[in-house]
């Protein structure tokens, strides 16, 4: 499968421009993580993947032919978690996997009790889905999505309300499920992205400041981050941005990322947490 | 898309709004057949056509009301959550306006089923009467074009904006406890209590029972306007927008 995104933006009618020429292409197998913050433009891109909005410029080509002329064959192949979404609470957890398998026209009958069996609801397979932790529900979802072996798989924020435990089990279920498949994951959890993704796209401002990998960009940072003990109620040096403070005995330990880091901080190895920020800001977009 | 017919269909009989309405509809039929329907409709007997006309006339503005709150969670915030999972499906929106009408079907005809039970164990246990298959042309008239005209309103109504399906109640009450007794009275209840005045009485002492032709043709213009809504109802889809 090959998705090529072309020169996409889009303008909501409330006037908010989402996404702004967005060029991006996407091929099997391939793990890619999307990083921003809130309002970046991660939604919109994975909603116009799954054909839920025509965009105001632009196309998306599915395998040589525009994705809208081909939307159920998409669908056919998709699996889909959204960020926030709701399920049919009067049904039990295997009823409505069942249920999402026929509405996929999925027809392996064992495709449910995998799907539950690899989300670990083997217990709660006959419970009422009104009847489930925030976490049960959240697998119930990502469940759904890994129906009937779908080819082009989006997760946004999948492991949101999962344990630390759950969390890492899930991010490797989906990175073997990316040996053959396109997984696109958007989350806020850069450590996910580190640990399984081989590609990451940062958005901004509904522009892609980034397409790499995150070795790559990690190395882009490298000389723009940095530590220094401050003590409370000192100014943040001109041109940083903290990543974290941390109490120490002499004071607070601060980690910044920066264009040129100040003469007293100690430069240190970046990780992907840093680099995304350095990423963001190094253009003064925050 | 059978599988999905039935886990839908299951869904909605077992719903507690379903039963809850199900039971008013019992209540309110029986009501009616003990109030209105023993005394006779239009001085005919209370077996007759005409009363059993007007019986499902009178009872059916309730089990449109039934229908439309049923309706309305198709349209409500619950149901567009779940929508962002199943909208990213294959399923098309025509075959999903599909499947909600059907369920809709059946559990107008279930309402319809058992406010006739309780007819026909009145006339039994009342009048000792049997005959009723004479009263079931007739109520298909009734029934079904009334059926496929407000579902066809309620579905354009909860395109537009869900509350519009809850504004559609009152609209609902008025025409059928209320209003209208001539052809185009969409329920019947008021034509088929009226009409048979204006016949000669038979031999029998009473008017032998007609299909008047203008109540035939509004059941007609009825019929083919709720399919003319639903089928452009499932034809434009609403799912994609373009900003």
């Amino acid at each position: 499968m090959k998705i090529d995104i072309n020169n996409i933006t889009m303008i909501y009618p409330s006037g908010k421009k989402a996404l702004q020429d967005i060029t991006v292409s996407l091929e099997s197998p391939g793990f890619i993580g999307i990083l921003g913050p809130n309002g970046a433009g991660k939604t919109t891109l994975m909603k116009l993947m799954i054909a839920g909005l025509i965009p105001t410029k632009g196309e998306i080509i599915l395998d040589g032919k525009p994705l809208l002329s081909q939307e159920t064959r998409l669908k056919a192949q998709l699996g889909y978690l959204p960020q926030s979404f709701g399920l049919y609470d009067e049904l039990t957890v295997w009823q409505f996997l069942d249920y999402m398998a026929a509405l996929k026209g999925v027809k392996d009958r064992k495709a449910v009790d995998e799907a539950i069996n690899r989300t670990s609801l083997t217990e709660q397979r006959k419970t009422r889905i009104r009847s489930l932790s925030g976490g049960q529900r959240q697998r119930v979802g990502i469940a759904q999505a890994l129906l009937g072996d779908p080819q082009l798989i989006i997760l946004d924020e999948p492991t949101v309300g999962l344990d630390p435990e759950e969390r890492v089990k899930f991010r490797n279920i989906f990175s073997e499920m990316a040996q053959n498949k396109i997984v696109l994951l958007s989350t806020h959890i850069v450590e996910d992205v580190q640990a399984v993704c081989s590609r990451v796209l940062v958005i901004y401002g509904g522009l892609i400041l980034y397409d790499g990998t995150p070795s790559a960009l990690i190395s882009d940072a490298a000389g723009h981050v940095g530590t220094y003990i401050s003590q409370a109620g000192d100014p943040v040096p001109t041109g940083c941005r903290i990543v974290t403070k941390v109490n120490v005995r002499e004071g607070i330990r601060c980690r910044v990322v920066a264009e040129k880091l100040p003469d007293f901080s100690e430069s240190t190895e970046p990780t992907l947490e840093d680099a995304y920020l350095y990423c963001i800001h190094k253009e003064g977009r925050q | 898309m059978t599988k999905v017919f039935g886990y839908e269909l299951k869904r909605m009989l077992t719903s507690g709004l379903f039963i809850a309405m199900l039971a008013v509809n019992a209540v309110f039929a029986w009501y009616v057949l003990t109030t209105e329907v023993i005394e006779g409709i239009a001085y005919t007997a209370p077996f007759s056509v005409w009363s059993s006309c007007a019986f499902i006339g009178k009872t059916l503005p309730l089990a449109v009301i039934t229908v439309l709150l049923l309706q309305a969670g198709y349209y409500g915030k619950q149901q567009k959550r779940v929508e962002i999972i199943t909208s990213a499906a294959p399923m098309t929106y025509a075959q999903t306006m599909m499947i909600r009408t059907s369920v809709l079907g059946i559990c107008f005809l279930v309402i319809c089923l058992v406010d006739s039970l309780l007819g026909a164990v009145f006339f039994a246990a009342f009048f000792g009467y049997y005959g009723f298959g004479a009263f079931i042309l007739p109520a298909l008239l009734e029934i079904i074009p009334c059926f496929v005209f407000t579902v066809g309103i309620g579905h354009l109504a909860g395109r537009l904006h869900c509350s519009l399906i809850y504004a559609l109640l009152p609209a609902v009450f008025i025409a059928g406890f209320i209003g209208a007794s001539g052809a185009f009275d969409l329920f019947g209840g008021g034509f088929f209590s009226a009409y048979p005045l204006t016949l000669p009485i038979g031999a029998d002492g009473e008017p032998g029972f007609v299909l008047n032709s203008a109540w035939l043709i509004a059941r007609f213009i009825y019929l083919a306007a709720g399919a003319i809504i639903l089928i452009a109802n499932s034809a434009f889809h609403p799912k994609i927008k373009r900003a």
